[in-house]
């Protein structure tokens, strides 16, 4: 958790944040003329650029990807909704690289099934992460039903990215190190270290990511009548999911 | 000038040697240099010569940022900045370097202009009136809100310089800060560089042109990180010519008065041509000399037909008319925003003209396929790094290949005969990524050559690259004419259009306003109109009514006493 | 390229960045505070007359499109989705309800509400203003940095994203072609755009560090602002409305 404050102190982080945030908001902006739901989604094949500029740039991909989306917001179509879009695309860009580093100390390269697991894991686990809060928010507002946003979203967020994140990695990630550039290089060893908690904080992440998500649709299409608004049902897996990101 | 010089040094380097991490060649090799206070220095040498690595040594970069095997002593003032780091020492020195884009963070000019200052702590009062200043100084007026993003290349660069001066160092390093610019744009900043000179402040400009570096106090020429030449300008010139160092041109008036058994000085073109005329009876021409006299006129390659073309509501290209023939190499010059990358686009198909047709061998553009497209023209873009994208050159070569539907039984024959074409053999498995800029631009050239197209365009294949890998592209580019392929290439440089095109098309406000050879060149009119200028070497020749393409051509026609008339 | 601000002398520009981050939340606040597509109409309405004032009308209007979508959108699905208490049917539209209608067209308001604030505050602050205005609410300077140079370079990637795909159409890639094909030949443009990020990351740090970012001590700012009497004005108004909506609502 500390490195995302800590490596503001680094000039190459504060542009490697920019250049991801820059490279996302220019491949996401000019779909947003083809939107699916107008204001809040489109297709999205830029998203894989949040995933993998997390596995490279760690806390600079994580607030590149919030920045980003902020950004492509920043060109018209700014709501209550971006708030939303930058606390679930920070942890989309958030969730990759810690995640991975959670699971294996190796390198993230899918060249050993153990390695392409890891990698698919930390993506799916970011992508739920990330549709659960921006469908959660935006059913809050009142504005998208939850159980139309959420797979929507989750589509975007995963289908290319199990696909091109892996390939994207085969072919950038050594040369980026060589680079120098990647956040493992430029950070001090202690600020790339997992916590002592990390594989708990992966537990609590996938519950929270994944549950709410599944309990979200389910109580939406099979219709169960509520007490309380939907967002104030799902409250707790939220709570859950933050708690696991903290651990991370 | 040099009277005027105080002699307490504002810059020291005391036995520098610096190693790059991860290099084992030094890239400094015990460099000891003072720079006087007020003095401006042109720095000199090949690609890979230390020139940037010693102008990074004096803010700090090296090896605050960029670190490895560092010792010596960097001083400002008699003060070591050993112990600063790069920011604290900014408001010594002030650093321009070679991609203007990289050096604009803020939207609008004043708001670029202010930042500097402003991590300097500047009053914002101050800095306001100060960019108002520097903004009447660059005829920026009335531009202080005007998008960044908006202004031209050489715009952008001159905004660079403006917003390092804002920060008042007494020294700034000027790091090829001319090298990505057309030549009116170059102009530009060479005379913003004399006004920075006026305001007393200690320059140091690292520069390839060696008649910039004739109007400089002192010139350093470094190879292979160290210091092989260093003095007054009128006496490391005529030294050089008679020892030349590979990789640095001579000024070409001396070196045409040296190869005239003149005695060679730094002197105008007049001067010069009065001096030659003293020694050798040149006749004035009358008419006009060509590299190449042109024949029936062949089949046509490529013919485009009134075209127009508008990029949201601004017409770039206004009623285009070319016909260019089987086997022509076609030079395409012009200022930036004249339309010359716009009609390559067209030629090519990936833009697709409001009014008229383009045809490629008898065929309209606008019926063939992307994959036919590729087949018989192929386009390589200024930007090598635009293009590749696999980990493998072979594999690179194979996408166009896969891409075009070539049947997989032709591809080891054709990849093998595109990487001998362009130097690459046995380099196969090799990254692309990690290669030099010159060897990446070859990749991109052997990219287009497996698919055999009959037509090549090159959108300026030379730019970026240092003197050696340009001689090296441009040999590539005359080969591939003599086999067959027809050449189009963009380029700024008159120099590489009079030396290796056999036609010559100059573009101006999306038109075609000059078609024909080099002679051209002899008409003020259209150069002004096309943003060139000429080399010193062409506007000598200019003075005998034709215009030479090197030294070498110049001094063999006036020794001959037939310059003007008949081709040797 | 569609940058939001519009260099103007209106009502807004004038205000303080400080003020107009306050206002923006306010409004969506306001939003959020009524369901009823009367009032929200009338708060749509307002905005647009600021727009006017702010001479920001001709922003509005070319967003027409998505702000047409966006009513348009919830509207429909709201019209089919909500259930009501009492399941009265619209205009004999099977599924659709009178209360489905009410409803969707407030959400429906509601986002075009939003959406016009949203283009109030773009348009008439520049992202410099907005990042110091940030930095006001605490925002660390280096975050409020990044977010103004990231959204400097977006058109400098846009530009090279469309390059890069001309590039790697003149080589024959065809971008028509099946799904799979498709998703096969984002890779070729995805790679450059990336590499040339990368390439310039370098060139970026050092000259930010040459330009004194970073540098110990107080740093100044242009665009610093002090508050002036219309920016309490606005905000008062905009507080006012707040508490009067929000009673209305309690009191229901």
């Amino acid at each position: 958790m500390r490195d995302i404050i800590e490596m503001w102190k680094d000039t190459r982080m504060v542009v490697l944040t920019a250049v991801s945030a820059a490279v996302y908001a220019a491949t996401i902006m000019p779909l947003k003329i083809i939107p699916i739901i107008p204001g809040f989604t489109e297709v999205r094949p830029g998203v894989v650029f949040a995933i993998f500029c997390s596995f490279l740039f760690g806390p600079a991909g994580a607030w590149g990807a919030a920045f980003g989306n902020l950004i492509a917001d920043f060109f018209g179509t700014l709501t209550l909704g971006s708030i939303f879009g930058f606390f679930g695309n920070f942890l989309f860009g958030y969730i990759p690289y810690k995640m991975f580093r959670a699971l294996t100390s190796s390198e993230p390269l899918p060249a050993s099934r153990g390695q392409t697991l890891s990698i698919l894991t930390a993506i799916l686990g970011a992508a739920a992460a990330c549709t659960f809060i921006i469908a959660w928010g935006v059913d809050a507002i009142g504005a998208v039903p939850f159980k139309i946003l959420a797979p929507i979203i989750m589509a975007n967020n995963s289908a290319l990215s199990v696909f091109l994140v892996p390939i994207l990695l085969a072919t950038l990630y050594p040369r980026v190190k060589v680079w120098g550039l990647l956040y493992t290089s430029v950070l001090p060893e202690p600020l790339t270290r997992p916590s002592r908690f990390a594989r708990f904080g992966v537990a609590l992440t996938l519950i929270g990511a994944f549950g709410g998500l599944i309990a979200g649709l389910v109580i939406g299409y099979i219709q169960i009548p509520l007490p309380l608004p939907l967002s104030a049902v799902l409250a707790p897996f939220l709570l859950i999911l933050l708690i696991g990101a903290i651990l991370l | 000038m040099s009277e005027k010089l105080s002699p307490t040094p504002a810059i020291e380097l005391r036995d520098v040697h610096f190693t790059y991490q991860g290099t084992q060649m030094p890239a400094l090799n015990g460099i000891s240099l003072a720079f006087l206070r007020g003095s401006f220095t042109v720095v000199m040498g090949p690609s890979g010569a230390g020139k940037t690595t010693l102008a990074r040594c004096i803010n700090g970069i090296v090896p605050k940022y960029y670190r490895g095997d560092f010792s010596g002593d960097v001083r400002l003032s008699d003060q070591s900045i050993g112990a600063r780091t790069v920011p604290e020492n900014a408001a010594d020195v002030g650093m321009v370097f070679q991609d203007f884009e990289s050096q604009i963070f803020s939207t609008d000019i004043l708001l670029d202009l202010s930042f500097g200052p402003e991590n300097l702590g500047h009053p914002p009062a101050d800095i306001l009136d100060r960019a108002r200043e520097i903004m009447h100084s660059l005829h920026f007026e009335g531009m202080s809100d005007r998008d960044s993003t908006a202004l031209s290349g050489g715009q952008k660069q001159r905004l660079a310089i403006a917003s390092v001066l804002m920060m008042h160092t007494p020294i700034i390093v000027l790091d090829e800060p001319t090298t990505d610019l057309d030549p009116l744009s170059r102009i530009e900043i060479l005379e913003l560089l004399a006004v920075i000179r006026r305001s007393g402040r200690t320059v140091i400009l690292i520069d390839h042109s060696p008649e910039v570096a004739l109007s400089a106090d002192r010139v350093i020429v470094l190879n292979a990180g160290e210091v092989v030449a260093d003095g007054d300008p009128v006496t490391v010139f005529p030294a050089m010519l008679s020892m030349p160092m590979p990789g640095i041109r001579a000024p070409q008036l001396m070196d045409a008065l040296r190869r005239l058994g003149i005695p060679p000085c730094p002197v105008t073109v007049a001067e010069t041509e009065a001096l030659i005329r003293n020694r050798y009876r040149v006749g004035s021409a009358s008419g006009t000399r060509e590299s190449e006299s042109r024949t029936a006129i062949p089949e046509p390659a490529i013919r485009v037909e009134g075209v127009r073309f508008s990029y949201s509501s601004s017409r770039v290209l206004d009623g285009i008319d070319l016909m260019i023939g089987r086997g022509d190499f076609v030079a395409l010059l012009g200022r930036n925003g004249s339309g010359k990358t716009t009609l390559a686009k067209h030629v090519n198909g990936i833009l697709t003209p409001d009014e008229g047709q383009v045809w490629i061998g008898g065929m309209p553009v606008s019926g063939m396929s992307a994959g036919d497209l590729a087949r018989s023209i192929g386009y390589v873009f200024q930007n090598p790094d635009h293009q590749l994208f696999c980990p493998r050159i072979r594999e690179e070569l194979e996408f166009g290949l896969r891409q075009g539907g070539i049947d997989k039984s032709e591809w080891d024959g054709r990849i093998e005969s595109a990487l001998e074409a362009v130097g690459l053999t046995g380099r196969e498995t090799a990254d692309p990524f990690m290669l030099t800029k010159g060897d990446r631009q070859r990749v991109a050239v052997a990219s287009v050559l497996v698919m055999t197209p009959r037509i090549i365009v090159l959108d300026e294949p030379t730019t970026g690259l240092d003197h050696r890998d340009q001689l090296g592209m441009m040999a590539l580019i005359e080969r591939l004419n003599r086999e067959g392929h027809t050449i189009v290439m963009i380029t700024h440089s008159m120099t590489v259009a009079m030396q290796f095109a056999k036609r010559i098309v100059l573009m101006a406000g999306g038109r075609v306003i000059g078609d024909g050879d080099r002679s051209l060149f002899m008409r003020d009119e259209l150069l002004v109109e096309a943003g060139l200028r000429r080399p010193p070497i062409a506007d000598l020749s200019a003075r005998f009514g034709w215009i030479a393409s090197s030294v070498e051509e110049f001094v063999a026609c006036v020794r001959e006493g037939a310059c003007g008339g008949e081709q040797p | 390229m569609m940058t939001v601000y519009r260099v103007r002398r209106g009502f807004l520009h004038g205000l303080s960045p400080v003020t107009k981050l306050m206002l923006l939340p306010g409004v969506f606040l306001l939003s959020l505070l009524s369901d009823d597509p009367f009032v929200l109409a009338g708060l749509t309405a307002g905005l647009i007359a600021v727009a006017v004032g702010s001479r920001l009308h001709g922003l509005v209007w070319s967003s027409r499109v998505i702000l047409g979508l966006l009513f348009v959108f919830p509207a429909v699905m709201w019209t089919f989705m909500y259930q009501g208490m009492n399941g009265r049917g619209f205009m004999g539209i099977p599924g659709a309800t009178t209360e489905g209608v009410l409803y969707g067209s407030a959400m429906g308001l509601r986002l075009v509400a939003m959406l016009v604030a949203g283009l109030l505050l773009l348009g008439s602050t520049r992202v410099e203003e907005i990042a110091w205005g940030l930095t006001r609410f605490g925002l660390p300077y280096r975050l409020s940095f990044a977010l103004t140079l990231a959204f400097r370079l977006v058109p400098l990637f846009f530009e090279t994203y469309r390059t890069i795909e001309e590039a790697q159409r003149s080589r024959g890639l065809d971008i028509r072609r099946s799904a799979l094909e498709r998703l096969r030949g984002v890779i070729p443009l995805l790679i450059p755009v990336f590499v040339a990020g990368l390439r310039r990351t370098d060139q970026l740090a050092v000259a930010l560090e040459a330009k004194g970012f970073g540098r110990p001590g107080k740093r100044t700012s242009v665009v610093s602002r002090v508050m002036r009497a219309g920016d309490w004005i606005a905000l008062a108004a905009t507080v006012l409305l707040i508490v009067f909506f929000g009673v209305v609502r309690a009191s229901l």
